[in-house]
């Protein structure tokens, strides 16, 4: 048996088999769990320095510490994966499902909940069903359902379709959205963990971040933390796509360069001009980039997120004013519309980048930009909002004498206009 | 088709989107919600028509207009465009005779621009209703709708 390597790739098959699954070692983790106390779960999860996978990077251990004793406690899967350039979630779902349901379960006993909801986007109708025959083969096998592998703990999980939004990704919208609702974000704190679904404490975890869950538990944490590097430890899996020869999904311990990442990914179609980091609202780096350590407080440091873990390679041919463009559309079509600054903002930027791409833009538009993103940074009400500058200024800063290009091309228009 | 029957939901709002899926999908062929089924809905969950219409409109995949029988959502984000998604995009409009969220005069299809299916690693990637078509090229394109169009024509024979 397989059993010593900390990896989620390790898990991955084709046909998905609860037996086969277990063969490979699934499901250890939690057995070693459910022989374990609440709290030395919490404590184990803790002892790994796992941090969340969705994109903030909170630590896990710490966010299920903060859930208070109550009658009704809920675990939500955040399987709502929208990020432009990330396909990892739905690596794991097709690939390695009951690894997610394992790691929900332990996550479920370590803070005392008896339901669990996936929230999976509603792009995704044919991984929903994959889970669903997943959830069925781990009743049939008491991995889930009343008194789990006779332990006396009770557990089930409800999948939830999405309806195709990208606010929802957000923890709180994301609950919003799970009772019905419009997906707007809300305030915190009070933190989901305080007061989430129907006013109890509910943890909200990345799909990526519960698969982690049970190698910790089966392997240890130390196992887990001594993988990666100080401050983002464990591996972690990268999304590769755009111009590169074999794009995936790719799984390395945290801190990896970006070289090594698109080298891992068949190099680069052509050559190296930009790379996106980290999702639609993360910088847009020139060639320099490719020393880049990808963990998240070197990518903090270089002033930029890792996210998701996303990488959109792009080659010389890229046109970069399409690239503005097709950012900005973005933030104006996802904006949920719910505070000014944000739904008006990203109009104008829609607007404006439409205009630099077309070749009508005016001189003035890339000072206006970026004050407009400024403001919306200043005064937005969720990280959406206030992250439209981070790709703005970035692709400006790098790649502005492209795009002022567009501008000047076109300059008689600015007489007609 | 199966009309849907909503005594098979609870009468919890959580249950909305769930409803609106399968409303969308069984309940009419021109993929969206009508205004008697908004109502149906509301009195079931003991909401009022318009907080139904409220959540309706917020979800992209959803529609309270007729769309065509095939919904085309291609996917224009960064590792889709940087591959080609936008040729594809004018193809479509021009073959379809499509504008933006409108209808085919056959009343078959219509284009929706999406922001990322995620699948960026077979990009360019679209989804015609529930299935996802990866890899795309003009010709892969040019055959789909081919042979949407037989199939349809096979349904009303």
């Amino acid at each position: 048996m397989k059993q010593n390597k900390v990896s989620l790739t390790h898990y991955a098959m084709k046909k998905q088999d609860i037996e086969a699954y277990i063969g490979l070692g699934g499901y250890h983790g939690l057995k070693a769990a459910l022989d374990m106390d609440r709290s030395e779960v919490v404590k184990e999860v803790q002892d790994s320095k796992l941090r969340g996978r969705g994109g903030a990077g909170f630590p896990t251990g710490k966010k299920w510490a903060g859930v208070p004793p109550s009658e009704e406690t809920y675990v939500v899967c955040n399987a709502d994966e929208g990020e432009p350039g990330t396909f990892k979630d739905r690596y794991i779902m097709e690939n390695t499902p009951f690894l997610l349901l394992e790691g929900m379960t332990i996550a479920g006993y370590a803070v005392g909940a008896k339901k669990g909801f996936i929230y999976i986007r509603g792009e995704y109708p044919t991984i929903a069903e994959t889970l669903k025959k997943a959830l069925e083969a781990a009743r049939s096998q008491n991995m889930l359902g009343n008194n789990i592998l006779g332990s006396g703990f009770s557990f089930d999980i409800e999948i939830k379709r999405g309806g195709g939004s990208y606010v929802v990704g957000d923890e709180t919208a994301l609950l919003s959205s799970l009772m019905g609702k419009r997906g707007f974000p809300w305030m915190k704190p009070p933190y989901p963990t305080e007061k989430g679904l129907w006013d109890r404490p509910t943890v909200v975890n990345n799909v990526e971040t519960l698969s982690y869950v049970p190698l910790i538990l089966a392997h240890g944490a130390a196992a887990f933390s001594k993988i990666g590097v100080e401050g983002s430890t464990g591996p972690k899996l990268y999304s590769v796509s755009g111009h590169v020869n074999s794009p995936g999904v790719y799984e390395f311990p945290m801190g990896v360069s970006v070289k090594d990442l698109i080298e891992a990914a068949g190099g680069v179609q052509g050559q190296l001009k930009a790379v996106q980091i980290g999702g639609t609202a993360g910088p847009i780096y020139d060639a320099e980039s490719l020393s880049m350590q990808l963990d998240y407080d070197a990518m903090q440091t270089a002033g930029g997120t890792l996210g998701s873990g996303a990488v959109v390679v792009m080659n010389s041919k890229t046109n970069m004013a399409g690239v503005l463009d097709v950012s900005m559309r973005f933030f104006a079509e996802e904006s949920c519309g719910q505070c000014f600054p944000c739904r008006y903002g990203t109009r104008q930027l829609n607007y404006m980048a439409q205009r630099i791409a077309a070749g009508t833009g005016r001189q003035s538009y890339l000072q206006l930009m970026q004050d407009t993103g400024e403001v919306m940074q200043a005064t937005s009400f969720c990280p959406f909002g206030q992250s439209v500058s981070t790709p703005l200024n970035s692709l400006l800063q790098h790649f502005g004498d492209e795009v002022k290009g567009f501008i000047q091309q076109q300059d008689y228009v600015k007489e007609v206009i | 088709m199966q009309p849907v029957q909503l005594t098979e939901f609870p009468h919890s709002p959580d249950h909305i989107l769930h409803i609106f899926h399968e409303f969308q999908d069984r309940d009419s062929d021109n993929n969206f919600i009508s205004s008697s089924s908004v109502r149906r809905i509301a009195e079931h969950l003991d909401l009022s028509m318009s907080q139904v219409y409220g959540v309706l409109s917020f979800y992209h995949m959803f529609s309270y207009r007729p769309r065509g029988k095939y919904v085309i959502r291609l996917c224009d984000s960064l590792s889709c465009r940087i591959v080609g998604s936008l040729d594809i995009y004018t193809y479509l409009r021009a073959e379809l005779g499509l504008q933006r969220k409108k209808i085919s005069d056959d009343g078959l299809f219509s284009l929706e621009i999406v922001n990322c299916l995620g699948s960026c690693h077979t990009a360019p990637n679209m989804m015609i209703n529930e299935q996802l078509i990866t890899n795309l090229t003009l010709e892969k394109v040019k055959a789909t709708i081919h042979s949407l169009k037989e199939e349809a024509k096979d349904e009303t024979e």
